[in-house]
């Protein structure tokens, strides 16, 4: 059904990865190599590279770029697709009269007309600085991760991480180039700035830099931190701007956070949360927990939901992790489950559950719901998905290799895994 | 409908339901985008059905006319339930209904015990007024390109 795959991204957003390719979506691991910010305009690739996206997207083709979003949607978690056609007026629940009143309907019709191509530029961008990061995080990748890049040349996962280092935005000439581009198009609604760890990222405060000097400061600044710094400068920056949604990167209160996200420093970790949650309060911004449950993690993630629920903040998980295959949720055996959703029902034990889908997660006034449809999502997915025991195994390999390079040990955070862990060789 | 041009080529008409309930014999008249559904005195509790299109403003008006304070000051009409495609205006959304009448009272209300017309002029399609009064977020419009 063409209310089940219709995406309007296609037409307003796109991603810059952060080696400089371009990319259609920020929910999508897809990305162009050989359309990249050294050798194609902007223009170029969202009117023209992107015209056969658009025109299939018309059709109501099921594209196996956007089956993250499809299996979002299968668990009632809010997906990428249905935020982006809540940004153009339409909503799934009341799909086809919202999209003949869509503000792009015009917009759609061009591409209908003329074989996919547009005469916009895309106002929702996805700008991944680069891979510059203080922390590893076991669930990250050399692309987003050099010191995970580096750890994993060391112990031998990878031959060079000469290709992941080459960042962009490290490009002066490149940089003057984007923010160009960025200055002499419409003005964006949106843009969302990632690492790496994106406040330590030279080119990101260099941007806001550039942008403020522009007089550009409407455009809403969206970022997400590892928490693990508190770069004054920077902050002042980013105020200048008029909206900014801060999302910080947390997976649990336990101590397992520290595990996962090694090596960052709980202690740091934690006075910083609470240092943006202040700081968003008395400046008006809305802020978000950004949680990518894993297997290591989704026993201690009720925990953050009851902390964003009293604290009144929200809630954005990733897609259901399918990369590295071996810390999706699916590597769980069934007693492991059972714990983790008898954990989530316990946070959501006698509090009120409304049944309607709450697509705009930054509503403030709508934002418990919203923390209890994200728990939900995870109950359903740990219910229904199946058991991938090749995963296990895999799991079991890459935290042993990890360890040896880390000195640490999985059963000193997670003693309840010993038996699932000890029954795949660790 | 398996493509843009199937969801588009639909004849999609909004449906206005609701539910009005008389207190003492109000005479009422209802007017939704220019087409009057009913006119004359309300004598009991009446389930109103209308479609209309989706593509313009909705102007949703109920008038209570002929009221003689001094004779029969229980006379109202209660506007008990009002929905749009299923999506609930009445009560939610009561507060967005103007109400001109002739005792200058303006709080939010579906009690309409005053004659004068209480009257909802969403000024744009309604599925876009709706997602601007509902919390659902941007709205961006689509801006042409100038980079060259």
């Amino acid at each position: 059904m063409f209310d089940r795959v219709f995406c309007s991204g296609p037409w307003l957003h796109m991603r810059i990865n952060p080696t400089g390719e371009f990319g259609p979506c920020r929910w999508s691991s897809h990305r162009d190599e050989q359309y990249n910010i050294k050798t194609h305009s902007v223009k170029e690739y969202f009117q023209k590279r992107m015209a056969p996206l658009r025109r299939s997207v018309l059709e109501g083709d099921r594209l196996e770029m956007c089956s993250q979003c499809y299996q979002m949607e299968e668990h009632d978690k809010v997906s990428g697709r249905q935020r982006q056609l809540l940004k153009t007026g339409i909503m799934t629940d009341h799909f086809v009269p919202s999209l003949q009143s869509s503000t792009f309907r015009s917009a759609f019709q061009y591409s209908q007309n003329n074989d996919g191509d547009t005469d916009l530029l895309p106002i929702d961008w996805q700008i991944d600085l680069g891979n510059y990061c203080n922390s590893a995080c076991v669930m990250c990748s050399p692309r987003y991760s050099s010191k995970l890049g580096a750890e994993f040349k060391k112990i031998g996962l990878i031959d060079d991480t000469a290709r992941w280092n080459s960042s962009w935005s490290d490009d002066d000439t490149l940089l003057e180039k984007f923010c160009h581009d960025l200055a002499s198009g419409p003005t964006p609604a949106y843009l969302h700035f990632l690492g790496g760890e994106t406040l330590i990222i030279p080119a990101f405060k260099k941007i806001l830099s550039e942008l403020a000097q522009a007089k550009m400061t409407s455009p809403t600044v969206g970022f997400t931190t590892n928490l693990t710094v508190w770069p004054q400068d920077t902050i002042d920056q980013l105020l200048k701007f008029d909206r900014l949604n801060i999302g910080l990167s947390i997976e649990s209160l336990h101590d397992i956070n520290h595990y996962v996200r090694w090596p960052g420093p709980q202690e740091i970790i934690l006075q910083n949360l609470e240092k943006w949650i202040d700081l968003a309060d008395r400046h008006g911004h809305p802020v978000q927990l950004r949680l990518t449950p894993s297997a290591l993690t989704i026993l201690h993630v009720a925990d953050l939901y009851q902390y964003a629920w009293d604290r009144n903040i929200g809630v954005e998980t990733c897609n259901f992790i399918t990369n590295p295959r071996c810390l999706g949720l699916k590597v769980l055996p069934h007693d492991l489950r059972s714990t983790a959703i008898s954990r989530l029902e316990k946070f959501l034990d006698g509090k009120i559950i409304e049944d309607r889908q709450i697509v705009n997660t930054r509503n403030p006034s709508m934002v418990n719901q919203q923390v209890i449809q994200d728990a939900r999502s995870y109950i359903n997915f740990l219910r229904s998905s199946e058991y991938d025991q090749e995963g296990a195994h895999e799991l079991v390999q890459y935290i042993r290799q990890l360890e040896r390079s880390r000195g640490n040990n999985i059963l000193d955070y997670l003693p309840e895994y010993e038996k699932f862990l000890r029954s795949h060789g660790y | 409908m398996k493509n843009f041009l199937e969801a588009t080529g639909i004849d999609h008409k909004i449906k206005i339901e609701m539910c009005l309930r008389p207190i003492g014999l109000p005479w009422a008249k209802i007017d939704i985008n220019g087409t009057t559904i009913m006119s004359g005195i309300m004598t009991e509790t009446t389930y109103l059905t209308h479609l209309t299109d989706a593509s313009v403003p909705l102007v949703l008006s109920i008038e209570l006319k002929h009221k003689q304070y001094s004779l029969d000051h229980e006379t109202a009409i209660v506007v008990d339930r009002l929905d749009v495609d299923s999506i609930s205006i009445v009560p939610e959304m009561t507060h967005r209904f103007c109400y001109e009448n002739d005792h200058s009272f303006t709080s939010p209300t579906s009690y309409l015990g005053f004659n004068g017309i209480w009257k909802l002029d969403t000024g744009d399609c309604f599925y876009r007024w709706w997602h601007r009064c509902s919390g659902q977020g941007w709205l961006l419009e689509p801006t042409p390109g100038f980079l060259d």
